[in-house]
């Protein structure tokens, strides 16, 4: 029974932070509302140390419903960091959008309790409302400045397609459950492995987990609702949506087709091959024709998604854990060029009139040397350029590709990355090469004040990108260690 | 009690007909008068399945309580009366194909399956239900309060009046 609680301690601490958050808004005078995001990452801290301390601990509970183990652990680590980013970057924005209220932190915390389920789950139901939690709060932030119509139209896009992947991936878990009566996801793995099944169903229930997934992760041919959902949402809100669905769904999807689908893998691993080539293609593609900069991350988040499905198919294929372990890894580096990126676009548009295109960075490293700078180097890392967290990621990924026998698949990985490095380049180009328009000009002239969050977060993200890049060996360790010691499978 | 296969036919009808003609239908009170038929015929599959409790409390819930709410909403916005365009249009004619042959496939693949959860017969017992409940799966049981929650703030955070900034 103690044991029970101390595996959700984090999870609570998240929720009574959000509830305090939710009481104490309404008496709250709108200047008083400054600081509530530090009661979120304040939260967010213990939390943090609370997983830390329960680290060597080794257990399912709540009748198998969630395990915790280190796979659990490194992920939760993972997206409280999310979280605090997230919420380190909001506060201004939302002030200077007049919509600073504890709703938003609450939503975060809540989704983030969300996330955390999903990871650390190791049933079907429980799962299943994890992500449901998650997804409800993402579609509440994408559509926060409901007065704006490209924030509601992205809310409600998000909405539709999401609620119909989760019903996708509802039908393939019932299938599941169907065909092995259990839902767990051991068991599942053991029914399917050693029971003679009735295989039609079990390729249908892959087809529709992995489609459902795909929407979740945003994998072609279930990317469109992407650029559009990142274009209009709130630019910190944005930041949060295109990382920790994306690392909380990966979590899952791990779990998924390892432990329950591991013996499967001449089944699902030549649908994957087809889902991640075709991902790459349209993302590294679709990010050059973009002039907006937060569809253009929007896609070059798409072609991410490519890279990792591509190392899901080595873990899949190979005996060994250096699959599993790349994808945590290029999670951990992912989450902070992608936070940090979006966080300077946030910082623009809090510092001046900014539209978020393309063009309007012409000249920045004059105007802005700081963010230009911090711009630059997450713009190398998510390009792959060392000595970056985003080069070393790549590189343990193509590696663990290369090592499960699917060298071509790695040479069309490194093409692509390579394709992508234009974009990503270019965007540095402007920055530092190009005369800014006279209109541009002024209207990036610096005006209001700075805010010390929004610094906060950027340095912690830009750092985290250096030293991933440079001292890889701690969180390569910790995500071997992680993939090693999952629990169930 | 065990139920022949053509009950199972007509109930399913009871289900998809009124499921069809909710998207079908341009004006928004047909189509939630159409889907207060749609749930009444989920709650006749779950009597066909021996699951009274689900099918009364689908009654309650859906037919009762949140089929008033919905007729309520559209009544209280200003799309309470005529044809409300639909968007999405152009892709109608390719999703047509695509969900046939979806149905095809599924139609094919499960109408013959074996389910081995079907194997042995579950006691459905209310008091079985409430065990299964609050105790193996309490925690996330516990955890759809807060996705409850969420919900709620969203309710107000969409449908709060307030100034624009």
């Amino acid at each position: 029974m103690q044991h029970d609680v101390v595996a959700i301690v984090p999870e609570l601490m998240l929720i009574a932070a959000a509830l305090v958050l939710l009481l104490i808004d309404p008496f709250l005078p709108p200047e008083g509302r400054r600081g509530l995001s530090w009661l979120g990452i304040m939260a967010c801290l213990p939390a943090a140390a609370s997983v830390w301390l329960a680290r060597s601990e080794q257990f399912s509970t709540f009748s198998h419903g969630i395990a915790l183990d280190r796979f659990a652990v490194f992920f939760k680590l993972l997206l409280l960091a999310v979280a605090v980013l997230a919420m380190l970057l909001s506060e201004k924005h939302l002030a200077k959008n007049g919509r600073l209220l504890g709703d938003y932190y609450a939503l975060i915390l809540l989704a983030t309790v969300g996330m955390m389920v999903m990871a650390s789950a190791i049933d079907l139901a429980t799962f299943f409302v994890g992500l449901e939690l998650m997804a409800l709060c993402s579609y509440l932030l994408a559509g926060f400045f409901r007065y704006r119509e490209r924030s509601i139209e992205a809310s409600l896009k998000y909405f539709l397609t999401g609620s119909f992947a989760s019903a996708i991936l509802l039908f393939g878990m019932a299938l599941l459950y169907g065909i092995t009566g259990s839902t767990n996801y051991q068991e599942i793995g053991v029914a399917i492995s050693t029971t003679s099944l009735d295989s039609h169903v079990l390729v249908i229930a892959i087809v529709l987990l992995l489609g459902g997934f795909a929407f979740k992760v945003a994998a072609a041919p279930f990317h469109g609702w992407a650029p559009d959902v990142y274009q209009g949402a709130p630019t910190p809100a944005a930041a949060f949506l295109s990382v920790g669905p994306k690392i909380a769904a990966f979590a899952a999807i791990i779990k998924f087709f390892t432990i329950m689908l591991g013996s499967e893998q001449a089944r699902w691993v030549p649908l994957m091959i087809a889902v991640a080539i075709a991902t790459m293609l349209i993302g590294a593609t679709m990010a050059l024709l973009q002039r907006d900069l937060k569809r253009m991350l929007a896609f070059s988040s798409i072609a991410h998604v490519g890279y990792l499905l591509l190392a899901l198919i080595a873990a899949g294929q190979s005996h060994s854990n250096l699959g599993s372990s790349a994808v945590l890894f290029y999670l951990a580096a992912y989450a902070a060029m992608n936070m940090g990126a979006f966080g300077v676009l946030v910082f623009l548009a809090n510092s001046a009139s900014f539209g978020d295109s393309l063009d309007e960075m012409a000249g920045l490293a004059r105007r802005f040397p700081g963010a230009a700078g911090v711009m630059a180097v997450l713009m190398f890392s998510l390009a792959g350029i060392p000595p970056t967290a985003g080069f070393l990621a790549k590189f343990y990924l193509f590696a663990s590709v290369v090592d499960a026998g699917y060298a071509w698949l790695a040479v069309i990985g490194v093409l692509f990355s390579v394709v992508s490095a234009f974009y990503y380049l270019r965007v540095i180009v402007y920055m530092y090469m190009r005369e800014p328009s006279a209109e541009a000009a002024a209207a990036m002239e610096p005006a209001g004040g700075r805010s010390w969050d929004l610094s906060l977060g950027l340095g912690l993200a830009t750092a985290a990108v250096v030293i991933l890049g440079v001292l890889p060996g701690p969180i390569l360790n910790a995500a071997q260690d992680a993939v090693a010691k999952i629990l169930g499978s | 009690m065990q139920f022949s296969t053509p009950v199972f036919y007509i109930v399913a009808a009871l289900v998809i007909i009124p499921a069809v003609l909710m998207v079908m239908f341009r004006n928004l009170i047909y189509s939630a008068i159409a889907m207060i038929a749609c749930f009444i015929g989920v709650a006749a599959v779950f009597v066909t399945l021996n699951a009274e409790l689900l099918a009364a409390s689908q009654l309650l819930i859906y037919v009762g309580a949140i089929s008033i709410l919905i007729l309520f909403a559209i009544m209280l916005t200003r799309s309470r009366s005529g044809a409300v365009n639909l968007f999405f249009h152009r892709q109608a004619w390719m999703a047509l194909p695509a969900a046939a042959a979806l149905a095809v496939v599924l139609g094919a693949v499960l109408g013959t399956a074996r389910f081995s959860a079907g194997d042995t017969p579950k006691n459905p017992a209310t008091g079985n239900l409430a065990s299964l409940l609050f105790n193996q799966y309490a925690f996330p049981f516990e955890l759809a309060s807060l996705v409850l929650l969420a919900a709620i703030i969203g309710t107000v955070l969409l449908a709060k009046k307030e100034s624009r900034p």
